[in-house]
């Protein structure tokens, strides 16, 4: 009985079917309807403000309108999975790509896939960065089958789309003008510092080296790349590098 | 049961005002987290554990779901033991209501059929969430916008029977009483006259919104503006029948700023001293 | 195999102790500070606590022609969906 009216209500608030509540609710001088849609209104459009707090640049890039019609159709096909906030609209990126409206708008995805990787990353707590003095090694056969395990925070985007110069001329005070989509893709790494999510855009070898260290970890299979070294520099210096351990030999 | 309890007025934390609290302790009684932003490993969390050394702290759920006819979700259950075993709160509080069902969470405290079936199976998902949690609960009113047909069981009943069959408390939310009767014809005074004052352990008021609908008013909830008269009058009335408690002002839509918050509580301290309280005989 | 092995150490050795620090850390886009966290605490009416006295105003027949900043971005159409 209880299982069924909470079905029931399931598919009223997300609009899935049309199904009458109207026996269960007593009227109480106000249609059994108007009382409803005080629940409604409530879970469209607090869900739908969580994902204008995730996905702000998203949003500004194609109005308060058009947003509010993308997320009201996301939130009815992806309704979130927990009660944590924070971790709902992991699936709004693909969905945009599939989102026909949007299809004219092709780096969109990527620069909500960028917007959900600061969310996640934000949300990751910090290791203890590994001291640079402990990679320098003397065995290099040790060093060749070593694995390096990285910051839980650290994400990839690689995009055929600017989608770090869009991000940057949507933040607050400018004016989202100056970008030519003819500028090219770029590869970036997204990670918390400190109490921030920050990211950057690095050269293809280097995040080359970190899909492969993403993969399996193992060192030499990410590293058969020129311009690797600096790539493990750059993640050295950023504290990204929390632990390295000796493959045991197969 | 109440005894130690600072029986005094506390703010909602939010996070706009998290910089501010960290540097400098706010003179409220207490401050109350909802364990939902704190389940993560962001820095708000690093925050709260050092505004946690300088405050009292308590932690009120709202993603449980206590309602759920399929039965608790387990792994939020889990996370608000971690919570609430990290952060050591002196309340953790949930909500008569539900919002889960069938994996999907809908972000509302929906509201429940006050019947037999539905108070065994929330007394069984109290049961169960106590034992994990090593901790009481207390169970809040929700604000209701509806009634069911096949309500039989009169709400302060409903909370009056779980508090025996689970041994839970009562957090007594007075704007939500408000917003209640008004929107299903109820009578708040004789509500606060039949639930059991020894498990009520905390008060919430907070602001709502007047909407009109068919040419009526509805109260919504919103929790968006300063406590109004009526419901400060109904704080009174619930501290001379049920005694002096903490009280927490709930403040998250269009969040002032700190001192406007600061204001609300004194002003809530100020009902509770005027109080004689504990008029009520068991 | 023996000269990616030497290469690889030798990377190593040179990432471990190249003063790269400072060079790294510029050119990082800062995003979220703390006051964007807590979607649950209805810091913009997310919070299943507390009601939303607004109204969802969306109508069943929606426009669906994006209208933001993407109108500035150089070298998109906004009319061929392709």
């Amino acid at each position: 009985m209880l299982l069924e009216l909470q079905q029931d209500f399931r598919r009223h608030l997300l609009r899935e079917q049309a199904v009458s509540l109207s026996n269960a609710v007593l009227a109480d001088g106000l249609s059994a309807q108007a009382r409803l849609q005080v629940y409604r209104n409530h879970v469209t459009l607090s869900l739908r403000e969580a994902l204008r707090t995730t996905f702000p640049v998203t949003q500004r890039l194609v109005g308060e309108e058009f947003f509010a019609g993308m997320a009201r159709q996301f939130i009815a096909a992806h309704p979130p999975l927990s009660p944590c906030l924070s971790e709902f609209g992991g699936a709004f990126p693909d969905f945009i790509a599939a989102f026909p409206p949007a299809a004219m708008l092709p780096y969109l995805p990527d620069v909500a896939r960028l917007e959900w990787a600061l969310n996640e990353a934000w949300h990751s707590g910090i290791e203890p960065a590994l001291e640079a003095a402990s990679l320098a090694v003397t065995d290099p056969e040790a060093a060749a089958a070593s694995t390096l395990e990285l910051q839980p925070s650290l994400r990839l985007l690689t995009s055929a789309w600017p989608v770090e110069m869009i991000w940057r001329a949507n933040q607050s005070g400018q004016d989202g003008s100056g970008i030519d989509l003819a500028a090219g893709g770029c590869d970036l790494l997204i990670w918390r510092e400190g109490d921030d999510a920050v990211f950057r855009s690095v050269a293809p070898e280097a995040a080359a080296m970190v899909r492969g260290l993403q993969a399996d970890g193992v060192l030499h299979s990410a590293f058969a790349l020129a311009g690797a070294a600096e790539a493990l520099g750059l993640l050295l210096a950023n504290g990204l590098i929390v632990g390295r351990r000796a493959v045991a030999p197969a | 049961m109440a005894g130690d309890l600072p029986s005094r007025a506390g703010i909602g934390l939010r996070t706009a005002h998290l910089r501010q609290i960290a540097a400098a302790p706010p003179s409220a009684g207490f401050l109350e987290i909802h364990a939902e932003n704190y389940m993560g490993d962001s820095p708000a969390v690093a925050l709260l554990e050092r505004i946690r050394r300088d405050n009292e702290l308590s932690v009120h759920g709202v993603g449980l779901s206590l309602g759920s006819a399929e039965g608790l979700d387990q792994r939020h259950l889990r996370r608000l033991k971690a919570v609430a075993d990290r952060f050591q709160p002196f309340l953790l509080s949930e909500h008569l209501s539900w919002s889960i069902v069938g994996g999907t969470y809908l972000n509302d405290l929906l509201p429940l059929p006050y019947t037999e079936e539905a108070l065994a199976l929330v007394a069984r998902n109290i049961t169960q969430a106590q034992e994990t949690l090593g901790r009481r609960l207390l169970i809040e009113n929700p604000s209701r916008y509806l009634r069911f047909a096949a309500s039989v069981i009169p709400e302060e009943e409903f909370l009056t029977e779980l508090v025996r069959r689970t041994g839970c408390g009562l957090l007594c939310d007075l704007n939500n009483l408000f917003v209640s009767c008004h929107n299903t014809a109820g009578d708040p005074l004789r509500w606060l006259d039949d639930i059991p004052a020894e498990a009520v352990d905390e008060f919430h008021v907070a602001g709502h919104a007047v909407n009109e609908a068919d040419g009526r008013t509805m109260l919504i909830d919103d929790h968006g503006s300063h406590v109004h008269a009526a419901v400060w009058r109904l704080l009174a009335e619930a501290v001379a029948r049920i005694g002096r408690r903490p009280v927490l002002v709930e403040w998250d839509t269009d969040v002032p700023e700190l001192a406007v918050l600061l204001a609300e509580a004194a002003q809530a301290d100020a009902v509770l001293a005027r109080s004689q309280g504990h008029r009520h005989v068991a | 195999m023996k000269t990616t092995t030497l290469m690889i150490a030798a990377a190593v050795a040179a990432a471990a102790t190249s003063p790269l620090t400072a060079q790294a850390q510029n050119n990082t886009e800062k995003c979220y500070g703390v006051v964007k966290a807590g979607k649950n605490d209805c810091q913009t009416a997310t919070s299943s606590c507390s009601g939303t006295s607004k109204k969802d105003a969306q109508k069943d027949a929606w426009i669906a022609v994006p209208k933001g900043t993407c109108e500035k971005i150089v070298g998109a159409s906004l009319t061929a969906g392709k």
